[in-house]
Formats: C-alpha cells, sequence, structure tokens
C-alpha cells in the first residue's frame, strides 16, 4: 500500500500545534485544581487529539522521510520537550505518545 | 421556561444514560430526540476558557488574543479547531462552524456513540466525515462530544484514522454505526 502523502504545510502546522500544547501543559499543569470541569475535559481531548496527530501524522512524516531537514530537527526539539515534560504528563494522567522519545 | 429546558435536559440524559448503560436500544425517534436537542444546545455560553498558547497573538473581535484571555467555549474551540489548527476550510466564520457542527449533528451519516470517558462521565459522541469541510490539516472525520454531567457540547474537532484514544475511554457503545465496533 502506498504512503499517505502528508503535505509540507500539514507538517509545520502539526509541529506548531505540538509545541503551543506543549506551553498550553506548563500553565494547564500550575492551575490544573482551578480549572472547571469542562475546561478540563475540552483540554485533555485536545490532548488526546495532538498525540494522535503525534503518532498517525508527524511520526509518519517522519519515518517515511517526508519532512525536510528543518522540520526533522524541529520534530526532534518538539520530542525531546516532550521527554521534558513527562513528569508533568504522568502528574496529571495524561496519554502518553506511543513514539519514541530517544532512538531518533 | 428554565423549569422545562431542565426537564427536557433530564429527559435527553436519561435516554442516553439508559442507551449507554443498559440492553435497551433507543427507537429511532428516541435517538431523532437526542440528536435534534445536541444540535441545538451548543457550547456552555456561561462559561470562560483560557485561550492558551494555540490561539495566543490571533486577532479577535478587534482585539489581540493574549495566551491568559479568558473566552466562551464555542469562541475557544473555534480559534483553536478553525483559525490555528486549520482544520475546517480557510475563511470558516464563527457561524459557520458553530452550523457546521448542527448540520454534522443531523448528518444521516453520523455515526454515534456513547463512552465513559476517562473513567469519570459518561459522553456522547458523533463522528461523521469530514467531507467538504475538511481543511489543511487534511483530516477524514469530524468529532463532536457532549458531556451529560454539563449538559452541553464540549468539542468539535477533526481527526484522521481511528477514534482519537480509544484506551482512555470505557464501555464504548455505538447507538448508530456504519463500520465500528463497539470495544
Amino acid at each position: 500500500m502506498a504512503a499517505e502523502i502528508i503535505s509540507a504545510d500539514r507538517i509545520e502546522l502539526e509541529l506548531k500545534l505540538g509545541n503551543a500544547m506543549l506551553e498550553e501543559l506548563s500553565d494547564n499543569f500550575e492551575r490544573w485544581r482551578e480549572m472547571l470541569e469542562g475546561e478540563q475535559v475540552s483540554w485533555l481531548l485536545d490532548w488526546d487529539q495532538f498525540i494522535h496527530i503525534l503518532e498517525h501524522t508527524l511520526n509518519k512524516a517522519y519515518v517515511s522521510n517526508q519532512m525536510t531537514p528543518a522540520h526533522k530537527t524541529r520534530y526532534k526539539e518538539l520530542l525531546s520537550k516532550i521527554k521534558d515534560a513527562t513528569p508533568t504528563i504522568q502528574k496529571l494522567n495524561l496519554t502518553e505518545p506511543n513514539v519514541s522519545l530517544t532512538t531518533l | 421556561m428554565a423549569d422545562i429546558l431542565e426537564e427536557k435536559l433530564f429527559y435527553i440524559n436519561r435516554l442516553i444514560l439508559e442507551a449507554a448503560t443498559t440492553a435497551r436500544q433507543l427507537i429511532r425517534d428516541e435517538l431523532q430526540q437526542i440528536l435534534d436537542y445536541l444540535a441545538q444546545v451548543g457550547f456552555d455560553p456561561d462559561a470562560l476558557e483560557k485561550a492558551g498558547g494555540r490561539i495566543a497573538g490571533l486577532n479577535w473581535q478587534g482585539h489581540t488574543i493574549r495566551a491568559g484571555d479568558r473566552l466562551p467555549p464555542a469562541e475557544v474551540h473555534y480559534l483553536r479547531h478553525v483559525v490555528a489548527q486549520e482544520e475546517w476550510p480557510q475563511g470558516t466564520t464563527f457561524e459557520e462552524y458553530l452550523a457546521s457542527i448542527s448540520q454534522a449533528i443531523r448528518s444521516p451519516l453520523a455515526e454515534i456513540f456513547t463512552s465513559h470517558f476517562r473513567d469519570r462521565e459518561w459522553q456522547l459522541g458523533i463522528i461523521v466525515p469530514s467531507g467538504e469541510l475538511r481543511g489543511i490539516a487534511d483530516h477524514d472525520w469530524i468529532l463532536i462530544e457532549y458531556r451529560l454531567s454539563i449538559g452541553r457540547l464540549i468539542t468539535a474537532y477533526q481527526f484522521s484514522g481511528e477514534l482519537p484514544r480509544q484506551d482512555v475511554r470505557r464501555h464504548i457503545r455505538w447507538l448508530r454505526s456504519q463500520h465500528r465496533q463497539s470495544v
């Protein structure tokens, strides 16, 4: 089966999303208990969407060599940030990505 | 008037709970009543959510959004999923986003499921092909979720492939499905 073609625009979009989600993670961790149920759940669903995109779009684009060198660098930086954020992810019981954060 | 709305909410939630937790199958009219209710109930108009990094810097209603600004959930979801993440076609307005959600809920192609999300509360989800509503993010499906404990929609975004992170949901039951199976 032919590999899905993932456009450079889409990769760019999802890399920006990933970095923004990690900024929000840090901020939300500080105020998690102050957040109302609706805001918490809405953000949890967005986090799950982001992890899904990380696994099914960004990682797929990386392993199928559809990223430019600049995108690859930024993708590795994103994975490194996720690795650094793992304690926070675990404290909030968020979904952890099913991609290697260390072996790229 | 408030009593009538509360009664309706209670009735709709009871129907959803019965479908989610008992062997009873909803008849077509009951399912349609749920969908009609969800199509008009929308996001919580009284709540506020923090804008966050994804939409910081966007211009909205004459202002540049800061990460710490607080906005109604409908606006936050529009700005995140339509403007910043480009899941809907470029140029989709706020009103068109809300209308597309209502249309998706009423679509004959809508697949409908209940699930217990993260062991907390019951939710009803609706999945519809993105079709003409596909944006640059290039996703195949629109997902809309209603949370019983809030009595409002809590998200409307797009995704590809399987329903994201089914592992954080329990007791998934499909009330109407073209091809998906209960887990």
